[in-house]
């Protein structure tokens, strides 16, 4: 019987032929950039107050179309940890074209889950609010979701009338690197939409996985058992449509079971809800962040999370835009805490 | 220090305004006929203007089903009756749209930006010379020898 282990190599050296098939192609290369500088004003329950510029991820985006199937796109992304500047690569994907319905590619991905993690990578002046919901902020910033995995990823799109998708990635894992994995089970996640309407988009999607003993999770601790850890997704979006209003939300259930204890399982739930109406270049709008995490938790430290979030964007030019947010924020943690940020954003 | 954090908010607001106040605003205007062309070996027929906003903007297709071949659109570098024409009428969009969306659909996908071009001559020779092709010309532009070279699909006045 044919396992993942003995597919993937197959599926590896077919993407490498079908890169070798190719004929011979003048290629054409773009480097672009994002950058944005953020100014907030916090308040927590104390009254104590604190406020700072914030210099926020300078981007670097290259694509190039090496062939009239195959093209490559890279994305690497300087910031400052708190005590030097560092890169990241954030991106890697080589693709090769079949048809509209088939493609075949492979590297480092943002998950095909939920729609926010793929329309929106690090450019912040695409994004409609400051930041990412909470539900999906980087593994760095302590998000609970595996927002990038390395692999290889099949996907297709406008399918039937319905404008159906699909994404299908084996990748690493959770606990792995970009150049290893720390277990020999492959992470697979998938993701399925339709856009029944121009801009108006359904989906539902999921991930599944098995973390290993001793793997530090997303949130920087240790697991003590072999956990199978499962996400479902499901939501919808319209955006950047003929219709004035911005609306759409998505939901994550994520599962974690401790193999040795049958009873151990876990549940966190998390969403958000974004709402705006664009009035010429001005779009105010409101989003609305949860995460729920199961009291006792086997998987993830507990801290529960809710926002409210006002804000106002305003569209100076096709690739800049300023945003300002008046954010209410509670935590199990921190409490009450508001914050005024406000945003440049560009790309270039 | 209340007082410092409003004053730094109105300072950076003030500055974001005198920035925008900097940027070139982009007529409305728009006149003349352009026609729609491709490649004269796209066994395509003749298009509607629905058909060329899908197809120009990669958005049911983004490889022609009959050619197998990746679409690529092009335009106009600067702004001209043509290119405002053709935002006008056929996407219904404006320059600003136009640039966020391939910008958007590149940064997500790879998926490569029209290619832009300074005058119409240059467009008949790309959309000639590229099987994929599909661009915007003056209809004035297309005299004999251009025929021989592209397809016409659809005039728009």
């Amino acid at each position: 019987m044919l396992t993942l282990n003995k597919l993937l190599p197959m599926a590896l050296t077919g993407l490498l032929l079908c890169f070798c098939s190719s004929a011979s192609f003048a290629q054409e290369t773009q480097i672009k950039g994002f950058a944005n500088i953020d100014y907030g004003v916090r308040m927590d329950t104390s009254s104590t107050s604190s406020n700072s510029f914030h210099l926020g991820q300078y981007d670097m985006f290259i694509t190039s179309q090496v062939t009239d199937r195959i093209s490559f796109l890279g994305e690497s992304v300087f910031e400052h940890n708190g005590s030097s500047f560092g890169i990241d690569v954030e991106r890697v994907i080589l693709r090769y074209k079949m048809t509209d319905y088939f493609n075949i590619s492979a590297g480092k991905y943002h998950t095909p889950l939920g729609y926010w993690n793929n329309a929106y990578h690090h450019g912040e002046v695409i994004q409609p609010t400051i930041g990412r919901p909470y539900c999906l902020k980087f593994e760095d910033e302590g998000g609970p979701l595996p927002i990038h995995e390395t692999g290889v990823m099949i996907d297709g799109s406008n399918i039937t009338k319905l404008n159906f998708g699909y994404n299908v990635l084996v990748s690493n894992g959770i606990g792995s690197t970009p150049i290893s994995d720390n277990n020999t089970k492959k992470s697979i996640s998938a993701n399925l939409y339709c856009e029944p309407i121009d801009n108006f988009r359904i989906f539902v999607s999921g991930l599944t996985d098995a973390v290993t003993a001793g793997t530090v999770t997303l949130q920087g601790a240790a697991i003590g058992k072999n956990t199978n850890y499962s996400i479902l997704n499901f939501g919808m979006m319209y955006i950047n449509g003929a219709k004035p209003f911005e609306a759409g939300g998505e939901f994550y259930s994520i599962t974690t079971k401790q193999k040795d204890f049958p009873s151990s399982t876990s549940n966190a739930n998390a969403a958000y809800f974004y709402l705006g109406y664009k009035i010429k270049k001005i779009v105010p709008y409101f989003r609305y962040d949860m995460i729920t995490y199961d009291k006792d938790h086997n998987y993830f430290a507990k801290n529960n999370l809710s926002a409210m979030t006002f804000g106002m964007r305003y569209k100076m030019t096709a690739m800049s835009c300023v945003k300002l947010e008046y954010q209410m924020l509670n935590t199990d943690l921190n409490k009450d805490e508001s914050s005024i940020k406000m945003q440049f954003a560009v790309g270039f | 220090m209340k007082k410092i954090n409003l004053s730094l908010l109105a300072l950076v607001l003030g500055l974001a305004v005198l920035f925008t106040a900097a940027m070139p605003v982009t007529p409305l205007a728009a006149s003349g006929e352009i026609t729609i062309i491709v490649n004269k070996d796209n066994p395509i027929g003749n298009m509607d203007s629905g058909q060329v906003k899908l197809y120009w903007l990669r958005k049911v297709k983004k490889r022609w089903p009959e050619i197998n071949k990746n679409i690529k659109p092009a335009d106009r570098k600067f702004k001209c009756s043509e290119r405002e024409l053709f935002y006008g009428k056929v996407l219904n969009m404006s320059a600003d749209e136009v640039e966020t969306y391939f910008v958007t659909k590149q940064y997500q996908n790879a998926e490569m930006p029209q290619t832009k071009f300074v005058g119409d001559n240059e467009i008949i020779d790309f959309v000639a010379s590229e099987p994929g092709a599909i661009g915007f010309v003056n209809a004035s532009s297309i005299s004999a020898s251009a025929k021989e070279k592209v397809k016409v699909v659809l005039t728009i006045q």
